[in-house]
């Protein structure tokens, strides 16, 4: 009985809050990826970030074209969030490629003052790991932070705290897990898209 | 990086000691008596504790000496008590029973708990007690039946992380069916309310470091902070190297401040001024300071304009112009009576000077605690110098070496909860919180079923039968003792497993004697900011009595919950610290770090670090400051936030959204039931209750009992004299204490340190007189407000009166009858 019920509040609260947009093209980032302006590596990348969406706009060989929309803080266009004010990185990019970033609708926030731009990003990624199921990435994030995050202090319980703070505790207690950067910005992902404030990030889409 | 050979034991004797022992049979002759402990070989063995790393001498199968690390550049006065905590009368020596609770079952006569004598029982009635109950209580219960938030500063190491090793037991063995905490007592306001201004804890975090200090600072202020004495202890294993920092900032001749109702040892060490405040009060103060360097037009609006969030929200509150009420300093000196011109003054000297305001967590140990840390950080942030070399504020410069320059380390994993899914833990919230802010325990077992805010959320108190606790003492840690003992009588069943008979030991059900560290092998970093060195921290002796490892006590119950494998992953003890070493050591590489084999290590005893340049020239947001915009805070604005909208939205009366001036419950000069103010600082010669039990109390105790500071005036006006045994008590309880007469602290305030054992005279009786000195008889149980619902073991009053009554014997320090 507990087992059974368990099991369904555990596939409620892993699946609800990705599958609210259920795009056949809308792929995930699987790990870490450099991302280029043309399907070389001439200039220089900008890098994407694992479970960031994407759709999957063509192919060339071994190399990807890809759109990723996102949002960007006025000032600071070559970074770019998933949801405006929610601070869950999508993509970095050199300077020199900001000017080629499609700026679309803005949006000022009262409360914080700040002025969001919605972004769009076509740029190509070399041979890169899609995933189709956000939960897939999810599993491999999970058990790390199970056994990297319980080591030191109590279990820290992921909607205690926003997607935005989830950041400046991983900048600080990432590097005490020990794990490659990639691992702890897995965990830093993972706890941002369950944080408390994790349904705005379905909200912006 | 260098290696330190350092021990005469050989690696195959220490393994060789570890697996001819471990059988023990019910009632066995006492073999392993203390003084004639199961002896391994003789010789010197380098281990190490929140104290330090320190050398430990067998004789026969005796620990018999102790020395410090000669790394080890300011080595605790406490090592002796470490080394008598194996030996000491108050060691727990056999799996115990409370009479009536093996004679009638769980839940028999709870009144009886604190008092009733123990029978000794075997290790294997003992583990079968305790897991049949676990399971008891859960099918009985359901989830939430069973609490296994234990916390407390469990002994170090990365092994013998016995509350780990609990959730652990628990985890694969009892489907995690159990109700975890969160938060700390140390932090527990400042942690929550610190990422909606900061974005981020500050209080466990690396500070602007000491070189820099030296080279940067004009004016460091200790705001409450005593470093020089709670930097004794770590986390981890303590470094000390913030010390040699200490004495080279002393002869720079730089101004300190120490603001503390109490001429610390900080203050007293860097000759500083003292700024002996009224407790309770530092809110207005800074406040005061804050308003006059805005009517001067000394503070930093362009740092305000890019950096922050909300002063222009803020600035109506502290002009008066919203509530009528300018925070003047005349406004301030009333409350905190520091005069109006040293408020006036300290705000010039503040601005025209690079200032660091490092601040302790006591001021955010009180009600209203919250408003502290916020204020501090609007102080700052009006100052202009966060980011900048030597100046801002930093709330870790007391705690485990804080500032003390990192090296280029590897970094150890630990074991870890064994818990998969943290959705998993979703199920436990449809019957109460799977989570409870740590010092609301109390309130939990008084009102199951009722709501409580947190941090946003309202949720619900589970109801709880069953509480196991390991690494901790609560009946030390937990604010007004008397509420306690009732709340702890609703329980079924008490489980403890600790290595001494604390008080939360002989308030339980179950005993189970753990070991201490240094009758196992674990592995730990050395220093908790610094990670200087990994060591080795080998086992000195052989477990004494019949006291077994936490691993090896965790593993049976999961064994008998059906769980074994899955616990141990089929690794023992050596197994498990090996698998830590080489996973750190894996980060050799990548990090251009070469280090040493295990074989290497565990023979050698410890390696040691690199501190490289950069990282002597550490400035905490230095980042921020160079970019804002691609570095921001991890609040809603990216910036420092002095007006918080997510606060502001959750409504509280008791935690607005700007820093506020609120009257908290008791105060000294406000509502004062009781004429005194109690300080329960940090204590100088133990570990919060840690030590107590030992020889180190010869250092400090008046009368055999907990020392009470009180000032000469207050002690003339009740005819108190140096060395006098006194009562202190209040309407929540009473303690027999022993005077210290002084001027080193302010009229109107005493100060007993927290951590002294509980010792009532009639156990279990409410309001029955502590004989020893645990001031969290005395001390305010609530939450500090809605928001982060941290304790207030700084709030409370209380009075004193010398004790001419017959005086009760101090029990505590010896180990019950039969035990």
């Amino acid at each position: 009985m507990f087992n059974l019920y368990r099991l369904l509040i555990l596939c409620a609260a892993l699946g609800m809050a990705e599958t609210a947009h259920a795009d056949p093209d809308l792929q995930y980032l699987d790990q870490m990826a450099a991302i280029h302006l043309t399907p070389s590596t001439d200039s220089k990348p900008g890098r994407a970030f694992v479970a960031t969406p994407l759709q999957v706009l063509s192919r060339q060989e071994d190399w990807v074209q890809v759109r990723i929309t996102g949002w960007t803080q006025a000032g600071a266009e070559r970074v770019i969030y998933a949801a405006p004010g929610i601070r869950v990185l999508s993509a970095t990019l050199p300077k020199s490629a900001v000017g080629d970033l499609i700026l679309t609708d803005t949006q000022d926030d009262p409360e914080t003052g700040l002025t969001w731009t919605r972004t769009e990003l076509r740029g190509w990624l070399h041979d890169p790991a899609l995933q189709s199921d956000l939960n897939q990435i999810w599993a491999r994030a999970e058990p790390l932070f199970a056994k990297r995050c319980t080591a030191c202090h109590q279990r820290r319980i992921p909607d205690h705290y926003t997607a935005n703070q989830w950041t400046s505790h991983l900048k600080v207690m990432g590097p005490r897990t020990g794990l490659p950067k990639e691992g702890q910005f897995l965990i830093r992902t993972y706890m941002q898209h369950h944080a408390k404030d994790s349904a705005r990030l379905t909200q912006n889409p | 990086m260098s290696i330190n050979t350092s021990t005469k034991l050989s690696r195959r004797s220490l393994l060789k000691g570890a697996t001819s022992l471990g059988v023990f049979s019910a009632f066995a002759p006492a073999l392993l008596h203390a003084g004639a402990a199961h002896a391994a070989t003789s010789g010197e063995v380098l281990s190490g504790s929140h104290w330090g790393a320190f050398y430990g001498t067998v004789e026969d199968g005796v620990w018999t000496k102790i020395r410090p690390w000669e790394q080890d550049p300011h080595p605790s006065e406490m090592l002796e008590g470490v080394m008598d905590s194996v030996y000491s009368p108050s060691r727990i020596k056999y799996p115990m029973v409370r009479k009536a609770y093996l004679e009638g079952g769980a839940g028999a006569n709870p009144e009886g708990r604190g008092n009733e004598e123990f029978v000794r029982v075997s290790w294997d009635q003992a583990l079968e007690l305790v897991t049949n109950e676990l399971k008891r209580v859960s099918d009985t219960y359901g989830p939430t039946g069973v609490y296994a938030g234990s916390y407390g500063w469990k002994s170090s190491g990365k092994l013998h992380n016995c509350q780990n090793l609990l959730r652990r037991a628990l985890n694969v063995g009892l489907e995690g069916k159990f109700v975890n905490s969160s938060g700390d007592y140390s932090t527990g306001a400042s942690q929550i309310i610190m990422p909606h201004v900061m974005g981020t804890l500050e209080v466990y975090e690396q500070q602007t470091v000491w070189p820099v200090l030296i080279e940067s600072t004009d004016v460091l202020v200790f705001w409450a902070a005593d470093p020089v004495k709670t930097n004794q202890i770590g986390w981890t294993v303590a470094d000390h190297d913030t010390y040699p920092y200490y004495e080279e900032f002393r002869k720079t001749g730089k101004k300190v401040i120490v603001i503390d109702p109490i001429r610390t040892e900080t203050a007293k060490f860097f000759d500083a001024e003292w700024i002996p405040i009224r407790p309770h009060t530092d809110v207005a103060m800074m406040l005061g300071i804050a308003h006059e360097l805005y009517a001067q037009g000394l503070h930093d609006a362009d740092f305000l304009d890019e950096y922050t969030a909300g002063f222009e929200d803020f600035l109506p509150y502290l002009t008066g112009e919203s509530d009528g009420v300018a925070k003047t300093p005349e406004w301030a000196a009333e409350i905190c009576e520091v005069p109006a011109e040293q408020i006036k003054e300290l705000a010039a000297l503040f601005a025209s000077n690079r200032t660091m305001l490092g601040s302790g967590w006591s001021i955010q140990r009180q009600h209203h605690g919250e408003q502290s840390h916020w204020m501090l950080v609007t102080l700052a942030s009006m100052l202009g110098q966060i980011g900048l070399p030597g100046g801002g504020f930093g709330l870790s410069y007391h705690y485990a070496n804080g500032g003390a320059p990192s090296a280029d380390s590897v970094v150890l994993p630990g074991i870890s909860d064994g818990g998969a899914a943290v959705e998993g833990a979703a199920w436990l919230t449809q019957a109460g919180a799977a989570s409870i802010p740590v010092s609301r325990i109390v309130e939990m077992l008084e009102r199951p079923g009722e709501e409580f805010d947190f941090n946003g959320t309202r949720t619900t108190f589970p109801e709880v039968k069953m509480v196991y606790w390991t690494g901790g003492n609560p009946f030390s840690h937990q604010q007004d003792r008397n509420r306690m003992v009732e709340a702890w009588q609703k329980l079924e069943t008490v489980v403890v497993q600790d290595f001494q008979w604390t008080a939360t030991a002989r308030f339980a059900d179950i005993v189970l004697p753990a070991t201490t560290s240094y009758e196992r092998n674990d592995i730990e970093h050395i220093g908790d900011y610094s990670l200087k060195a990994i060591l080795g921290m080998k086992k000195i002796v052989d477990p004494v009595f019949e006291s077994r490892t936490d691993f090896d006590i965790f593993t049976e119950i999961a064994t008998r919950l059906g769980a074994g494998d899955a616990f141990t992953e089929g690794k023992d003890e050596m197994g498990w610290i090996q698998g830590f070493y080489e996973d750190a050591a894996k980060q050799g590489p990548g990090k251009g770090i070469d280090v040493p084999s295990f074989d290497e290590f565990w023979d050698a005893g410890v390696v040691v670090f690199d501190i490289p340049e950069s990282s002597k020239q550490f400035v905490r947001y230095a980042d921020y400051r160079d970019d804002p915009l691609l570095e921001p805070l991890g609040t809603p604005t990216g910036k420092i936030e002095i007006f918080s909208r997510n606060i502001e939205k959750m409504g509280y009366d008791d935690c607005g959204p700007h820093p506020t001036w609120y009257e908290p419950e008791e105060r000294l000069g406000g509502n004062a039931p009781y004429p005194l103010h109690i300080d329960s600082a940090h204590p100088q010669f133990r570990l919060h209750s840690q030590l107590c039990g030992t020889v180190t109390r010869e250092k400090y105790v008046v009368g055999g009992r907990e020392p009470c500071m009180i000032n000469t005036q207050d002690a003339a006006a009740r005819g108190i004299a140096d060395g006098d045994t006194v009562r202190v008590f209040n309407d929540r309880g009473q303690v027999l204490v022993g005077a210290i007469v002084s001027d080193d602290i302010r009229p109107n305030v005493i100060r007993i340190f927290e951590g002294g054992w509980y010792d009532p005279v009639n156990g279990g009786e409410l309001g029955s007189l502590d004989a020893y000195g645990d001031v969290n008889c005395l001390t305010v149980g609530r939450g500090t407000s809605s928001l982060a619902q941290g304790n207030c073991g700084h709030t409370g009053m209380a009075e004193v009166e010398k004790y001419t009554g017959e005086l009760p014997e101090v029990n505590v320090f010896n180990a019950p009858a039969e035990g």
